[in-house]
């Protein structure tokens, strides 16, 4: 992988900011992660993202309001929600306004990397 | 009589001399009233005896002159030793007897003496008065002139008794007047002073008396009382009335017996209650009308105010917001309400026979009839919601209380009732409880849901973490060279995140499991009254018909008093649901309580409703799991958890006819306080 994707997470938990992007350097993409969606608002180079993975249920500003944001300023990347709320998360509409997937935690390995894959695909598709 | 007497003019001066003295003697009793008809016909026979030159004289009094026949008999001195006079006049009975008129008589001589020639005369016009014998021992006798002046003297003696006895009679008369005259001076004085006026009048109504209470009150003389005067103190408005009644009772010689109003002497009516009986005399014909006048006015008075108040009274009950009934021993309907006979439509005859008419229906007589007999047994009200039949046929709930009226011998002597209308009232409440049941079951379904995606929540994270974690290490040492210092670390990561999610595990059962139980001593019987009073309205409501045998009294238990009657509150509401459907009997709820294999305490709940299948048996306690449609299933795992807490034991039969029972047993408290939970 001569130019390295990056993929950026955005969570409230410790573990996941630590673990997801360890999993998908191993796998040969660059990661960042942020601990709110106020965080990630203020880095000065979202376009750099290939790819989101938002956690829904954050305090403050949710997932999908972030995501709403980025799409209003024209800067949403391919994204990937996340979710332990897999009971209340209406992932058909999340879907319908363009999120790539969702997946509830835990999520394995391969589900992880199917969508990121798919993701960053969408992204080299839509910016050569 | 001498022989020289024998000529004319002696006989003459004889027979003037004899008169004379006939006169004196007779002429006594008109001269002296005290000569009594003894004394006078003594003298009699002795002037009889002497001037007739006689040898014997009887005289008998019969009838009225004397009070019982008396005999006088005289004789003349040469004669008295000859014979007693008592064996001479037994002699001269036994010739009277024999009719001495048609023969003439003589008495058999005794001694030396001659017999005697008797000759009787009779007293009086009927020879009613008695009887006079002369008797002579002289051969000649009687002469003709012997028997003249018999009779004459005969006669005259006759008058003089005559004159005698009705001179008896009328110093009878004037005594009896004189008592009589007494008599009545004591009674007018008693009538006078009676507490009642008294009145008297004649035959045809004319009044001759009144007693002085009577002018007293009235301020009328004797004088303007008398004949009709009394009439003008009756009120104008009773005198025609009266007046009627008095003509007729005049008529028809009935006893009178009117009530008029009569003006006081200060010009104040009160009334009075006349009466009057008729006096008649022995063939009947009244004679005169005695009477008397009660002062009633204060017994008019509180008639009056009696029947003012029951009036009130009337109306009050009439305009009552319920129904109200007045009931005999026997269940028999005696009065109702207005607003009770518009409700029912039906005739008080109609109502009594509530126990087999359709004003209740079928299924709920034997509650009412049950919660009467109770009432009968304790002497207190009952209460019952139940549906009535309204006159168009619409069934319509109520409330209906009953108090029975219990006699001196502890007996019904009556039952009031009253009725009230909650059909809306019952109707909205149902409406609330479904409402309630509902918003009860969505509280309960959401607050588990919500409690589930917390606790996934919170284990998802760290079991998120883990996974990622132990790929990441996975590899890390599956890359060449391996990178054994970024496994150990996501090895590391992995540990730290299962602990965590171990701690989300144990915070929930610090949440949701354990909490210490408040022991205390508990009357497991007091534990049941308190929750049946509190589920009375929902028994009432559900028509279940419940029956409470609480044993062992107190019957201690070692427990959580609030916990215990979660669990019974449970049961008696399961029973209740279970129950729901029966229609075709009554739904009975049976709660026993009592001790159990020596060192226990028992209660069951016997219900009559759907029962259980083995299958449904096996799972019952399970939590999550539910006969019910609407229900969650917990309620009895959570009672059966309360119950081992308790170091007891949670049990459900099937009945061997409908229903089930369902029940627990828990040691019972010994002698110390024992804190020891589970």
């Amino acid at each position: 992988m001569v130019d390295q994707e990056l993929v950026v997470l955005v969570d409230d938990d410790e573990s996941v900011r630590e673990s997801v992007p360890d999993l998908l350097r191993q796998w040969g993409y660059q990661a960042m992660a942020f601990p709110s969606a106020a965080a990630f608002l203020s880095w000065d180079e979202p376009s750099r993202a290939a790819c989101l993975i938002l956690d829904i249920a954050m305090p403050g500003m949710t997932g999908v309001e972030l995501y709403r944001e980025l799409v209003r300023r024209g800067q949403a990347a391919p994204t990937i929600f996340i979710t332990a709320h897999a009971d209340v998360t209406d992932r058909a509409l999340l879907l319908q306004e363009g999120a790539i997937d969702c997946l509830f935690k835990p999520f394995s390995e391969h589900d992880l990397l199917a969508v990121v894959a798919a993701a960053a695909q969408r992204k080299s598709r839509h910016h050569p | 009589m001498d022989d020289s007497r024998a000529d004319g003019t002696g006989e003459v001066e004889r027979l003037d001399g004899w008169v004379d003295e006939l006169a004196t003697v007779l002429a006594t009793p008109a001269a002296a009233t005290g000569v009594d008809a003894v004394e006078m016909v003594d003298a009699l026979a002795e002037t009889v005896l002497r001037a007739l030159a006689l040898d014997f004289v009887y005289v008998r009094l019969d009838g009225p002159t004397a009070d019982r026949p008396l005999e006088i008999t005289k004789q003349a001195r040469h004669r008295s030793a000859a014979q007693p006079p008592s064996l001479l006049a037994a002699l001269v009975r036994r010739w009277l007897e024999q009719a001495p008129e048609s023969r003439p008589g003589t008495l058999p001589g005794a001694g030396e003496k001659r017999p005697l020639s008797l000759v009787a005369s009779r007293l009086g016009l009927h020879d009613e008065l008695g009887t006079l014998v002369a008797g002579a021992e002289r051969a000649e006798f009687p002469r003709r002139t012997d028997r003249l002046l018999l009779t004459v003297a005969a006669n005259q003696a006759a008058l003089a008794l005559q004159e005698l006895r009705h001179r008896g009679e009328r110093k009878r008369l004037t005594d009896d007047l004189a008592s009589v005259r007494a008599s009545e001076r004591t009674l007018r004085k008693i009538i006078n002073t009676l507490p009642a006026t008294a009145w008297s009048t004649l035959p045809d109504g004319y009044c001759d008396f009144l007693s002085e209470r009577w002018l007293r009150y009235a301020g009328m003389s004797a004088e303007e009382a008398e004949g009709w005067g009394w009439s003008s103190v009756i009120h104008p408005d009773d005198l025609p009335g009266l007046g009627e009644h008095w003509k007729g009772c005049l008529l028809a010689g009935t006893p009178v017996d009117a009530e008029a109003r009569m003006r006081r002497a200060d010009g104040v009516y009160r009334w009075f209650l006349f009466r009057a009986n008729p006096l008649r005399d022995q063939d009947g014909a009244i004679v005169k009308w005695y009477g008397t006048n009660i002062d009633i006015e204060d017994r008019k008075r509180a008639q009056e105010e009696l029947r003012q108040s029951e009036r009130e009274a009337r109306l009050i009950v009439d305009s009552m917001p319920a129904q109200v009934a007045v009931l005999g021993p026997d269940g028999d309907v005696r009065q109702v309400n207005r607003r009770m006979a518009e409700f029912f439509g039906l005739s008080v005859d109609e109502l009594s026979r509530w126990r087999t008419s359709d004003i209740l229906p079928e299924h709920e007589r034997p509650r009412v009839v049950a919660a009467m007999a109770r009432s009968l047994e304790t002497g207190l009200a009952f209460e019952l919601e139940n549906r009535l039949r309204r006159f168009d046929g619409a069934y319509r709930w109520a409330q209906v209380r009953g108090l029975p009226f219990m006699d001196e011998n502890g007996r019904a002597a009556r039952w009031y009732f009253l009725v009230v209308d909650i059909h809306e009232k019952r109707e909205a409440e149902e409406a609330l409880d479904r409402a309630r049941s509902e918003l009860a079951r969505v509280t309960r379904s959401m607050s588990l849901g919500a409690l589930t995606a917390s606790i996934a929540h919170e284990v998802n994270q760290p079991l998120s973490g883990i996974i990622t974690n132990a790929s990441t290490c996975l590899r890390l040492l599956a890359a060449s060279p391996p990178n054994v210092e970024g496994a150990l670390e996501t090895a590391r990561r992995t540990i730290r995140d299962g602990n965590r999610a171990a701690d989300v595990i144990a915070r929930l059962r610090a949440m949701f499991g354990r909490k210490a139980l408040a022991f205390e001593a508990v009357s497991l019987n007091d534990a049941v009254r308190e929750v049946l009073s509190l589920l009375s309205s929902h028994l009432e409501r559900n028509r279940v018909v419940l029956r409470a045998e609480l044993g062992g009294e107190p019957l201690l238990v070692n427990g959580d008093r609030i916990q215990l009657q979660q669990v019974i509150v449970n049961l008696i509401r399961n029973a209740c649901d279970a129950m729901a459907g029966v229609e075709d009997r009554p739904r009975a709820l049976l709660i026993e309580t009592g001790p159990h294999e020596d060192d226990r305490a028992r209660l069951t709940v016997r219900d009559v409703g759907i029962g259980l299948d083995a299958a449904t048996k096996e799972r019952l306690f399970e939590a999550f799991y539910s006969t019910k449609d609407d229900g969650m299933g917990i309620g009895l795992s959570v009672s059966r958890y309360i119950i081992e807490r308790h170091r007891g034991r949670l049990w459900a039969t099937a009945n061997e006819g409908p229903g089930a029972t369902f029940g627990f047993s828990i040691p019972v408290r010994s002698d110390g306080p024992s804190l020891a939970g589970p």
